[in-house]
């Protein structure tokens, strides 16, 4: 063979790969999931509702004739029930014309029902499945988690967005996937999911994230009220910011209130004499926000003397949801793995026991709050004086 | 048979991109399925063996300076046995390579083209390596030095972005079981670490043989912390979740999210790891067909390398229903005996050798003397 | 496409032209038997494997070789 007959072979030979290109998919060919929720349905199968993000074609945007609102994409829900998360996507993919495609999926929720039963079959789903993301965010639904799904944010493209914005705010908790994975492998095998609940108002259902799920062993155990949240992110330092507001009993009986923009928290276990020991070390900085008390914030002693209000305010939010788990018997704090951090010999002797040491572990507190500006008044007489007749 | 001429460190630069190779996606889970939070300890303990095998096959150079392991074991275990022993060699090292063939396409079937026949995936890479190889042994070392630092910056671009996420208290309690768990780690970590003694293909071609020792060992050390840093970014991002995913690294880069803009990294987990194998299978398929043609006398062997990489495509199938065999103990033994065993007994009778044959020259010298 | 038939085929086209590519190449008598020696028995062993995956490779003769030796070490 010539040298440019072999050339020329082997170009023309390299066109027959042309032919193969086996996984080539159009983006119009896609049903792009944005959220998925996952419900328990009465005869114990599993019912996956997902929320598809339809992509109209560019040129309808050029087009006149076209639908003339501004937003062109579509939200669109569908549901599947099947035997477990497999299955139902199966099914699912059996009503739709386009393929299923998980890539996209930033929100998961899971409805209560299941959440009650065992989140172990969709999130083993979801880790296995090779598309799912490990960023994704998981919640817990009061309610089906397919109204969830079907809300209309005006605000953002769709409901999956909006949860996930919220759920990145941190008014509740932001949790992914891999947290949850790494929580339940870790020692205590709990986590905490943040719960969507629908509130009816006017006609009109609007979702937002109130309190928390706890999960022990992939079973949800409790679930926890907005407060008592807020305490249990202060103990897992996944605080960033918070607004305490505190009675001021000094100060005429007065309110003041700290925005705290930094916060942080740590956990010190200690066992002393077979007793177990838990210090629970805050540190926070904030701003002054209000003060209806008499005190003068320009004097440096009623600072201090506010900051004790807030401390005082803030170790009782944080005691009330330690006592609440304490009750429950359920370790979402947190406290396991800190023991086992540190103690790592004795509570490999005393983890069969732990649901009962637990309760008795006793939780001091060391916090320091500093209010280190006042805001732009200094001190505020002509407002605190019409007040007080 | 091969007149190409390469420098140490380019030999260096092959070896531990070769090595890293699989073990960058795979060995984080092996490791802490065994030594869980103390596996960062893992790739340090395993080192010492990586030096003692590249100690072994410099001195064994150094002996026998432009011969390859099968050419003096041919010359130590006389012809017979060295052929024997040399054939059974240089099916590890196709079976190896088959094994990490079989790892890339699994890999890439399950992750990114599901419906792409295997045949197709294993058959492109595998024409790419025999291409190289055919190029010579300058061709498959300046392919690694050329693309390292490719690999190098995707994989800065893939921990920078995770720092962020770090957690180090995920590393505590330090060493609470003791050493036992780690050394388990770098017990399993020995399905990689004696890949190394394939070096001793590329040692006869290398031009500054002083520096030899210093780059072998300074390859082994970057592999090292490759995979310690490795461990450290994946254990203290995954946690305990880390024996989960089958491919932890992946699972790091797709957890990346820059300011909700950066998203979706694992396409570049794929260039590192397509790079990072080609460079694997070349290593092998170099070493092989150089291998066999030197067992049989043959005076060229780049004919060999198309009918080779044939073969190691068919053992990447050939019986094996599910990769996740590679890490199993018989594995880790296999690797060990060939990887670790042979070189050192080789090592061993070469000593014997020259100290026998020293001797038989004394009693000569002797029987003159006495004559 | 995923016929067996087809892939016999495709692997037959392979075949010829790796035996086209490489035959010029080799010279003398020796590198040929080798050549012939690795070629022959491979594509015999893809055209069987694509008929029957599922025949036992090196892979299980290989496995309980080593057993005794990873039972002794891991143990210890």
């Amino acid at each position: 063979m010539q040298p440019t007959c072999r050339t020329l072979l082997t170009l023309l030979l390299s066109a027959i790969l042309l032919s193969g290109c086996w996984d080539r998919i159009e983006i119009n060919d896609l049903a792009i999931i944005t959220a998925a929720g996952v419900d328990l349905t009465d005869n114990d199968r599993i019912k996956l509702s997902v929320q598809l993000f339809v992509p109209s074609p560019p040129s309808s945007e050029q087009s006149a004739s076209g639908p003339s609102s501004g937003s062109t994409n579509k939200t669109v829900v569908r549901d599947a029930i099947g035997i477990d998360m497999a299955d139902a996507t199966a099914r699912l993919q059996e009503r739709l014309s386009r393929k299923v495609f998980w890539g996209q999926a930033d929100v998961f929720v899971f409805g209560e029902k299941l959440a009650r039963k065992s989140i172990k079959e969709p999130l083993e789903f979801l880790t296995r499945h090779p598309h799912p993301r490990e960023r994704a965010n998981l919640f817990v639904s009061d309610g089906p988690a397919e109204n969830v799904l079907k809300w209309n944010t005006p605000i953002e493209r769709n409901s999956a967005e909006t949860l996930r914005e919220m759920a990145i705010l941190q008014t509740g908790l932001n949790v992914s996937i891999l947290q949850a994975i790494e929580e339940l492998s870790e020692e205590a095998h709990t986590a905490v999911l943040p719960v969507v609940h629908i509130l009816q108002k006017d006609g009109e259902s609007s979702p937002f994230i109130s309190g928390s799920a706890t999960f022990k062993d992939l079973r949800m155990a409790d679930r926890l009220d907005t407060s008592v949240t807020r305490g249990l992110l202060w103990l897992r330092n996944e605080i960033k910011s918070a607004t305490i507001t505190s009675p001021v009993p000094q100060g005429g009986g007065g309110i003041a209130s700290v925005y705290l923009f930094h916060a942080s928290s740590k956990l010190v276990p200690s066992i002393k004499n077979g007793e177990w020991r838990m210090r629970v070390v805050i540190d926070a900085t904030g701003n002054l926000n209000e003060n209806t008390s008499t005190l003068d914030t320009t004097k440096e002693p009623n600072i201090v003397k506010l900051q004790q209000n807030f401390k005082r305010t803030l170790q009782k939010r944080i005691e009330e949801t330690v006592k609440i788990a304490q009750k429950s018997g359920v370790d979402y704090l947190g406290f396991a793995e800190q023991f086992y951090r540190h103690y790592p010999k004795q509570w490999n002797k005393s983890k069969k026991n732990w649901d009962e040491i637990f309760p008795k572990v006793v939780v001091s507190y060391d916090i320091r709050l500093v209010v280190a500006r006042n805001g732009l008044t200094g001190d505020n007489k002509t407002l605190q004086q019409s007040e007080t007749p | 048979m091969e007149r190409g001429r390469i420098s140490a460190a380019q030999v260096a630069v092959l070896s531990f991109m070769a090595v890293t190779a699989t073990s960058l996606l795979t060995a984080p889970t092996v490791a802490s399925s065994v030594a869980k939070q103390d596996m960062w300890l893992s790739p340090i303990l395993a080192s010492t063996v990586g030096f003692l095998i590249v100690w072994l096959l410099v001195k064994l150079n150094q002996a026998y300076p432009n011969q390859t392991l099968i050419e003096y074991m041919k010359k130590l275990l006389g012809r017979p046995l060295g052929v024997t022993i040399g054939l059974l060699y240089l099916l590890f090292i196709i079976q190896t390579t088959a094994n990490v063939l079989r790892q890339f396409t699994d890999f890439i079937k399950m992750t990114f083209l599901l419906t792409t026949p295997a045949l197709v995936i294993a058959g492109s890479m595998i024409l790419v390596c025999a291409l190289i190889v055919r190029g010579g042994v300058e061709t498959v070392a300046r392919f690694a030095t050329l693309l390292l630092p490719v690999v190098v910056v995707l994989i800065l671009m893939l921990y920078m972005p995770t720092i962020k996420d770090i957690n180090a208290h995920n590393f505590e309690p330090v060493l609470s079981e003791g050493m036992t768990p780690p050394l388990k780690g770098a017990f399993r970590l020995m399905s990689w670490v004696p890949v190394f003694t394939f070096m001793n293909f590329y040692l006869p071609f290398v031009s500054n043989k002083r520096h030899m020792l210093g780059w072998a060992f300074g390859s082994v050390a970057i592999f090292t912390v490759i995979l310690f840093v490795t461990f450290i970014f994946v254990y203290a991002i995954l946690g305990d979740a880390t024996p989960i995913y089958v491919y932890p690294f992946m699972v790091l880069a797709r957890f990346i999210s820059l300011t909700e803009f950066f998203e979706h990294l694992e396409s570049l987990v794929m260039m590192v790891w397509v790079v990072e194998i080609v460079i694997r299978i070349t290593f092998g398929l170099f070493s092989a067909s150089i291998g066999l043609a030197q067992c049989l006398g043959l005076p060229q062997y780049r004919p060999l390398v198309l009918p080779i990489s044939m073969i190691m495509v068919l053992f990447s199938y050939w019986g094996i229903t599910n990769v996740e065999f590679v890490f199993s103990p018989e594995i880790v033994m296999y690797y060990l005996t060939f990887g670790l065993l042979l070189p050192l007994l080789l090592y061993l009778a070469s000593l014997m050798k020259r100290r026998f044959g020293k001797q038989q020259k004394d009693t000569e010298e002797k029987g003159e003397y006495a004559v | 496409m995923n016929h067996p038939k087809t892939y016999i085929v495709v692997i037959l086209l392979i075949a010829i032209l790796m035996l086209l590519f490489d035959w010029r190449g080799l010279k003398d008598a020796k590198t040929k038997a080798a050549y012939l020696i690795l070629y022959v028995p491979g594509v015999a062993l893809a055209i069987l494997l694509v008929i029957n995956p599922n025949i036992p490779g090196p892979v299980q003769w290989m496995q309980p070789l080593f057993q005794p030796l990873a039972k002794m070490l891991f143990k210890s």
